[in-house]
């Protein structure tokens, strides 16, 4: 009993962490918009088959990055820039 | 008044199949890349369906000469024709349903209501469609009797607003593709469903596959031709969604609506058709004991949950958003093609056939093995297209065996 209620507290931090990590890498439609213009700015379209095809909404000058073909493009992607990468 | 309504029923098959957003994909992408040629070659393939329908629906022969089961057994064996049927058949059900719905999802989420999930839709489409055709196979047919209905008042509007708006301004097509043999061949997949046709007297069917064939050559060529008068060629051959491209540019944000309307309805009416048609598939093959068989309606049922469990895995597991669905799409679509060619062929091969039958039905079979072997020869991936025809065919030759060996292995089965 001991070692479960360990492991779920052990969870529930971790699962706390991460929300509050990714907190700062998560961006809204909004603050996306009001960058578009930024020359430092790379969007990265991650989808792929049809929901990339199936989808009106396609951000103008994004990338595409196809999720599955990660260690393609990642290496190539400059270091020096703002990238942000979009799925839906 | 009940021959009219069967009629009706009967011919909404072969459109909503034909009306799927699939077909609008490919007719907006032919329309930019072939311009004048592609007219030419939508004529020229409505016209080798027309002759391919008059050879598998032979409207002086006998219903049993002229089943497609019958008639592919008699002409390549027992099991090898079975599972030609099946294999084309199940193949194009279970990838094209898991195609258009999520196509579908999308226009839901991205035209109506945002905050629906795309997913959810497509699942709940599925649902209605799987709720209908194994409560009552009389719902499943005036549901899509409906969705027929409003998926062509919706493009008959928007069609009707585009030609009127190209009479009143000075419209001309925006530059011109490189003519394609691909998308030129293709145009003959624009028909595929014509020869859906199902609870049908045997001498209409001929006559209901060949209104379909025109009803939808004229909506597709009006369509094609508003496509490249309103949108650039250039434009229409790299969307992936080139109906919406062009309905937005015909009337704006209520061209869109529309067709959002024209993609969920033909979606929903391609994926229930080729349910319905399964339906008739197995009861065939339960008919030659290639099935076990079942009081009623049940093997239809049976066969509509089998499908809807498989197409919803697709989705679960992410086969939409996979780059080789596409490729596995095709290939159904090749197979498809084969089966239309290889019906014809048999047909044109039995005794009672009079010759100039036989060399209608040669010319068209031959036509349609050769538009197929272009389409796999001209495609991104032939390979892996020649390896998923090969590996669905014998997948589908092992399905037909499998009753049989288990009816001999255990003889109280067939009880």
């Amino acid at each position: 009993m001991r070692q479960l209620v360990l492991l779920l507290t052990l969870l529930f931090t971790l699962g706390v962490a991460s929300a509050a990590w990714s907190e700062d890498l998560i961006m809204d439609k909004d603050a996306l918009n009001s960058m578009l213009s930024e020359p430092d700015l790379v969007v990265l379209d991650v989808r792929t088959g049809k929901d990339w095809s199936s989808s009106e909404f396609k951000i103008k000058n994004a990338v595409r990055a196809p999720v599955g073909e990660y260690k393609d493009w990642s290496a190539s992607l400059p270091k020096d820039k703002t990238l942000v990468t979009y799925c839906a | 008044m009940v021959n009219m309504k069967l009629f009706l029923i009967s011919i909404s098959i072969p459109i909503g199949v034909m009306l799927s957003p699939e077909t609008l994909i490919l007719l907006g992408n032919s329309a930019g890349y072939n311009g004048l040629i592609f007219f030419l070659s939508l004529a020229a393939s409505a016209l080798v369906c027309c002759l391919c329908a008059f050879s598998i629906f032979s409207p002086g022969g006998h219903p049993e000469q002229t089943n497609e089961l019958s008639v592919l057994i008699r002409g390549l064996g027992r099991f090898t024709g079975a599972a030609l049927v099946l294999t084309a058949r199940l193949s194009m059900t279970l990838l094209a349903a898991t195609s258009v719905l999520v196509i579908a999802g999308f226009a839901f989420n991205e035209i109506f209501l945002y905050w629906f999930p795309n997913f959810g839709f497509a699942f709940l489409l599925l649902g209605l469609i799987l709720v209908c055709n194994v409560l009552r196979a009389s719902w499943a047919a005036i549901l899509q009797l409906l969705l027929v209905a409003s998926a062509l008042v919706s493009f008959s509007i928007l069609l009707i607003s585009a030609v009127l708006s190209a009479f009143s301004s000075d419209l001309a097509i925006q530059g011109s593709e490189p003519a394609s043999l691909a998308a030129a061949t293709g145009a003959v997949l624009l028909f595929l469903g014509f020869d859906l046709i199902i609870n049908s007297e045997q001498k209409n069917k001929l006559i209901q596959a060949v209104t379909a064939i025109s009803v939808i050559s004229v909506l597709f060529l009006l369509w094609g031709a508003m496509s490249i008068l309103y949108v650039p060629a250039a434009s229409l051959t790299e969307s992936t969604l080139p109906h919406l491209k062009a309905a937005r540019a015909v009337m704006g944000q209520n061209g869109r609506l529309l067709m959002g309307i024209v993609v969920i309805c033909g979606a929903a009416a391609a994926v229930n058709g080729l349910f319905l048609y399964m339906g008739q598939t197995v009861r065939n093959l339960a008919g030659q004991e290639l099935l076990p068989s079942f009081r009623g309606n049940t093997l239809h049922r049976l066969a509509s949950v089998m499908m809807a469990v498989t197409i919803g895995v697709f989705m679960m597991t992410g086969l939409a958003g996979d780059e080789m669905l596409a490729v596995y799409y095709r290939g159904a679509l090749l197979l498809w093609l084969v089966l239309l060619a290889a019906r014809c062929v048999a047909m044109a091969r039995q005794p009672s056939v009079s010759r100039i039958f036989s060399i209608i039905a040669i010319t068209a079979g031959c036509t349609m093995a050769i538009a197929s072997i272009i389409l796999c020869y001209t495609a991104e991936y032939s390979r892996e297209l020649i390896a998923f025809c090969l590996l669905a065919y014998t997948g589908g030759l092992l399905l037909v065996m499998a009753w049989p060996a288990l009816v001999t292995l255990f003889p109280n089965l067939k009880r």
